[in-house]
């Protein structure tokens, strides 16, 4: 810790000569000049150390000894700072650096999301974003009320949502609101009908009387289960003595055709070459790009345009909110695309776009038409399924 | 002709009859040797002679003498001094 104060305050190492150099420390221990590390350098003469306020003091006191004072060496900060004094651009650099840390400390340079399962970080990010607040936001400047509150309007699958500024980094924690249960109106009359043509493979009627049953062809539209129940009379005659009607509900499974088609021009516009036709830089700071270019040596709309992104990275892996953007830009030009890469490309996109439709369902076989011509390729695909065709709907009458 | 106690002396005998601290009462100095390396002094009245290998120290009415290699002054003010270094032998004069 003396060191450290030393260090700080600065020391001068004295160099008394004289017939009788310890009077001078005599002297300037009775006088209050505190010093240390005494060294006998010979017989009238003494080295000893004082702190660098006292020189002054101790050269007068000196002189009381009939000793001469002179200084042999300077140590600690000032005399540091004092050799220094003409290294202007060291003291600048050192003024610009103080600066930055003092200017770049008051703003939000990380921005971390903890709390979310299912609500995926980057919409949130995108939601503060929307209100002014990401890397870069002025940190007083940040009103963490109003901007939650407005984040939880806007996404309504958070519950909860707030800040924390800890210098540079804003931590960002939310709860996720648990869904509202599905309210099923019991007292609502529905009937399930059928949602497409099919052949029916199976009913299940959870409550309803059925209407149809296996090998029957059923229309879309159609009355499947039917909420009108029927009590018949107990006297064996099979008349209807009573009817009420229920809440049907149901599945009915059906052999169903699916018709989907697909088609996609044989010339199409790409990026014509392997090197960019275009190069621009631009700055990113704290959030904020910078482009080093003129819109006028933009390419137009037409083109393919990549932006990487060189962000300046901490020794550690930190990606600090500065760094360079580079966009190329390689213009478009009509090319010929290749017939069969084309049609597995849509033989690809029907066969997800059947998957989905049919949801839980399976296609039992498929046939597939293609038809080519000079400037299109067209692909049919006809699918045999098997799907649940019911669909409840309220009944209006 | 017996030589008159002195005020320091009057004062010693005082405080030693009356059985009190001399360093307090009657100014007396205090010394301290802490293991074989470190030498305090309270109410030394100054530097005699100095070298590495021997110190005087003044204390009204004796003087003390510390023997040692590498010796060395390492604070000292008005009341107080310390020396370092190895200390062999304190010898009162």
């Amino acid at each position: 810790m003396q060191a450290l104060v030393n260090l700080l305050r600065g020391a001068v190492v004295l160099e008394a000569e004289g017939p009788f150099p310890e009077r001078c420390l005599n002297i300037c221990a009775a006088e209050g000049v505190g010093f240390w590390a005494v060294r006998q350098v010979d017989a009238h003469r003494v080295r000893f150390t004082v702190a660098r306020w006292d020189r002054r003091r101790a050269a007068a006191l000196a002189g009381r000894a009939m000793c001469s004072l002179r200084t042999v060496e300077e140590h600690g900060l000032p005399a540091l700072l004092w050799r220094l004094r003409r290294r202007y651009g060291l003291f600048a650099g050192l003024a610009v650096l103080l600066a930055l840390v003092g200017v770049l400390g008051r703003f939000v340079l990380v921005v971390e999301v903890t709390g979310n399962e299912t609500v995926p970080t980057g919409r949130i990010l995108a939601a503060l974003q929307a209100e002014d607040f990401g890397v870069g936001s002025y940190g007083p400047g940040v009103d963490v009320r109003a901007i939650s509150n407005r984040v939880l309007m806007e996404l309504e699958e958070l519950s909860f949502l707030t800040i924390n500024l800890r210098g540079v980094r804003a931590e960002v924690i939310v709860r996720e609101a648990r869904p509202a249960p599905e309210v099923v109106d019991e007292e609502t009359i529905t009937e399930v009908v059928a949602a497409r043509d099919g052949v029916i493979v199976d009913v299940d009627a959870v409550r309803g009387r059925e209407l149809v049953g296996p090998g029957d062809a059923v229309l879309a539209g159609e009355t499947l289960i039917s909420s009108v129940l029927e009590r018949l009379s107990p006297d064996g005659t099979g008349e209807v003595a009573g009817r009420w009607q229920v809440r049907a509900q149901g599945e009915v499974w059906a052999l169903t055709r699916r018709v989907l088609s697909a088609a996609t021009p044989l010339t199409a516009l790409r990026a014509a070459g392997e090197t960019a036709d275009w190069r621009g830089w631009g700055l990113n700071f704290l959030g904020r790009r910078l482009n080093f270019y003129g819109d006028g040596s933009k390419p137009g709309t037409e083109c393919d345009k990549i932006t990487v992104l060189y962000p300046l990275t901490l020794p550690g892996g930190t990606e600090l909110p500065i760094g360079l953007w580079r966009t190329e830009g390689r213009a478009y030009a009509p090319a010929a695309v290749d017939g069969a890469e084309a049609e597995e490309a849509l033989r690809a996109l029907l066969e997800g776009r059947l998957e989905a439709i049919l949801d839980g369902g399976e296609a039992l076989s498929r046939t597939w038409d293609v038809t080519r011509t000079e400037e299109a390729v067209t692909v049919t695909l006809t699918a045999q399924c098997l799907e649940q065709i019911g669909r409840t709907v309220v009944q209006t009458e | 002709m017996a030589e008159r106690p002195s005020w320091q002396g009057l004062m010693e005998r005082a405080a030693r009859s009356l059985d009190l601290p001399g360093d307090v009462a009657a100014g007396l100095p205090r010394v301290e040797l802490v293991g074989s390396g470190e030498f305090w002094m309270e109410g030394h009245r100054g530097i005699l002679s100095y070298g590495e290998e021997e110190i005087h120290i003044g204390g009204g009415r004796m003087s003390v003498c510390v023997r040692g290699a590498g010796l060395e002054l390492r604070s000292m003010n008005a009341n107080t001094l310390c020396i370092t270094g190895e200390i062999r032998a304190v010898e009162l004069l």
